[in-house]
């Protein structure tokens, strides 16, 4: 299977996933070492999914934190600024990433200040609405910034595919791709989301995964896909299509614009890239 | 070096500034946005600047003064704080506790002075507390307004709280059209009377004086250049430039006494060079009409040479809109 497996970390669980790629969850950042540990005795380790949703960056301890293994943090705000400028010398030490909420206008900024010290950050789509400017703004920055500064998701990821031909599934970036990750839960069950599994929407059990016909999965992906065309809805002459595959349709005043405009500076970036800029490796997923 | 307002608020009143003008068509809110600083951050790193000056109003009061002196210093800039060393009691420990990790070399204070027998004793304790705790980070800026000026306080100051051991002088120029009060050109001389007693006691205490821009050269005879020479280290200039100010909306001019001058935004350039070539072509355009303060500007050697700019721009725009023609003699 080349799917990675998401679950909430346990040591019991972690032992019976022997041979698989795995993305532990944890809502802290301690014990992360001894975790990286404990799964790397016979898995291989994507990443670790650190969720502090509910935590501000300012309290949380990143001291703890030894290893290189890739970390995906989840904060719901940069907390004190004082406080984290701080520990910026410290998170930047780390192969970490940290996603903040779009709920908060305060977020968007704060992005800009982590990613212009060097911290990779991005924003979640979690919100149920947000707003066009302060978005574009962010994604102006992130693509076209006239210095050099850590990247930013998901506008990273929309330029480093914008050249494929296939349509963006930017929802990669948020472990929400059937084709990548998978959910599972103590007994095994598996989902194709988190929602899923919160839901108790099994796809089946993973000891009978190498049976499951993910194609199906793959079809009424497709079938959505069309059906636009068939509805002859907004996005089925979106020229942004592309990027957001309907996703976010219902979150900004104007998707098309939205969407369009990171479509254009995607393309940008992507030229100036492949001009021989200079461009900074980094923690990808 | 670019000059950064980050208020356009003051807590001082002085009689000769030359923000007043820009800061009461401002709001009172004003203040400079985390966007606007990354915004100026990346502007001045990609035209490969890193020393950036922060001002206002009294850039001390910006609620964020503490992380943005933190986050630029992040970013490797040094930073100089033109301030009055007035802060509110409330925000000043806080202030303290926050940027002692900082080191000296990376961030500085020009602390402006006026005499303290025409301040208000309020403000003296504020400024002589600011001084107590951050002594070896300040160096002294005074400005010179009036002819019966007095140095000498500036000298038990540098003493008492072992401040950098560097004066740097202003003339109060005018804001061109506004009322403020600022040293007329034919009153020069009766400055440098002043000037060259107090240098002779500031070199017995091991004390530079540096010469802000619009100091003509003319107002200083041969034997006054010679010692000046020796005072300053050598580091003495009579030019007039661009220093660049940015406001807190990203708007950008010349200087503060011409603020109302070619107003441009950061937006409309490309780098700091174009920006500073700009204004230095704006203000070469008005030099080519009128060449200095002084009518003998015209014909100057020195001036021709470009030893000396001919005295302040803002005197120049201030004749022009006085209906000009009466230059001093």
């Amino acid at each position: 299977m080349n799917r990675h497996i998401i679950y909430n970390y346990s040591q019991a669980l972690t032992e019976r996933l022997s041979g698989y790629s795995l993305i532990p969850r944890v809502e802290d950042l301690c014990n992360i070492d001894e975790i990286v540990t404990e799964v790397q005795k016979n898995n291989q380790l994507f990443c670790i999914w650190v969720d502090c949703s509910l935590m501000s960056i300012s309290d949380l301890d990143f001291e703890c934190v030894k290893t290189d293994t890739p970390i995906i943090l989840y904060a719901y705000n940069i907390g004190d600024i004082f406080k984290t400028l701080c520990k910026v010398d410290l998170i930047r030490n780390h192969n970490i990433r940290i996603f903040l909420s779009s709920d908060s206008k305060e977020n968007f900024h704060s992005v800009k200040i982590l990613s212009s010290l060097g911290i990779d950050m991005g924003i979640l789509l979690d919100s149920k609405h947000i707003d066009d400017d302060l978005f574009l703004d962010l994604a102006s920055y992130a693509l076209l910034g006239q210095v050099p500064h850590a990247s930013i998701e998901p506008f990273d990821y929309i330029w480093r595919n914008i050249m494929q031909e296939h349509n963006l599934d930017i929802d990669t970036i948020f472990f929400n791709n059937p084709q990548k990750y998978i959910y599972i839960n103590d007994s095994l069950d598996f989902s194709f989301s988190l929602e899923d599994l919160n839901k108790s929407c099994f796809a089946g059990n993973l000891s009978a995964i190498d049976h499951i016909d993910f194609n199906t999965e793959v079809e009424q992906k497709l079938n959505r896909y069309y059906s636009h065309f068939f509805a002859l809805d907004k996005c089925s002459k979106c020229p942004a299509f592309k990027v957001c595959d309907r996703k976010s349709i219902a979150v900004f005043n104007n998707c098309q614009e939205v969407y369009s405009t990171i479509y254009e500076y995607a393309e940008i970036r992507s030229n100036n890239e492949s001009q021989n800029h200079n461009t900074r490796s980094l923690c990808q997923l | 070096m670019a000059n950064v307002l980050l208020t356009e608020t003051c807590v001082r009143s002085c009689p000769y500034c030359f923000a007043k003008q820009y800061m009461s068509d401002s709001d009172v809110n004003d203040s400079l946005t985390w966007d606007n600083l990354i915004y100026i951050a990346d502007f001045l790193q990609s035209s490969g600047i890193n020393h950036i000056s922060l001002l206002g109003g009294e850039p001390l009061i910006h609620p964020n003064i503490a992380e943005f002196i933190l986050y630029l210093n992040k970013r490797g800039f040094f930073i100089t704080i033109f301030t009055s060393g007035i802060m509110p009691d409330s925000k000043f420990e806080e202030f303290c506790n926050k940027i002692t990790g900082i080191p000296n070399l990376n961030l500085s204070f020009v602390c402006n002075v006026n005499e303290p027998r025409l301040s208000p004793k309020s403000e003296l304790a504020k400024v002589e507390r600011f001084f107590s705790i951050f002594g070896s980070r300040c160096s002294l800026s005074f400005n010179i307004y009036r002819l019966d000026f007095d140095m000498n306080f500036t000298i038990e100051y540098i003493v008492k709280f072992g401040l950098n051991r560097h004066v740097r002088l202003g003339l109060a120029h005018p804001i061109p059209g506004q009322k403020n009060k600022y040293i007329a050109p034919e009153s020069f001389s009766a400055v440098r009377d002043t000037l060259m007693s107090t240098f002779e006691v500031f070199s017995e205490h091991n004390i530079d004086p540096g010469f802000d821009c619009g100091f003509p050269l003319c107002m200083f005879n041969d034997n006054d250049l010679g010692k000046l020479y020796k005072y300053t280290g050598g580091r003495i200039s009579f030019q007039c430039g661009p220093a660049i100010d940015i406001g807190t909306d990203l708007s950008v001019w010349s200087c503060f006494p011409l603020s109302d001058f070619n107003k441009k935004s950061l937006y409309d350039f490309t780098s700091f060079e174009e920006l500073v070539n700009f204004y230095e072509s704006k203000m070469e355009e008005v030099r080519r009409k009128i060449s200095g303060i002084y009518t003998k500007c015209d014909v100057c050697e020195i001036r021709r040479k470009n030893l000396c700019s001919g005295g302040c721009l803002a005197h120049v725009l201030n004749y022009m809109i006085q209906e000009g023609g009466f230059r001093n003699e």
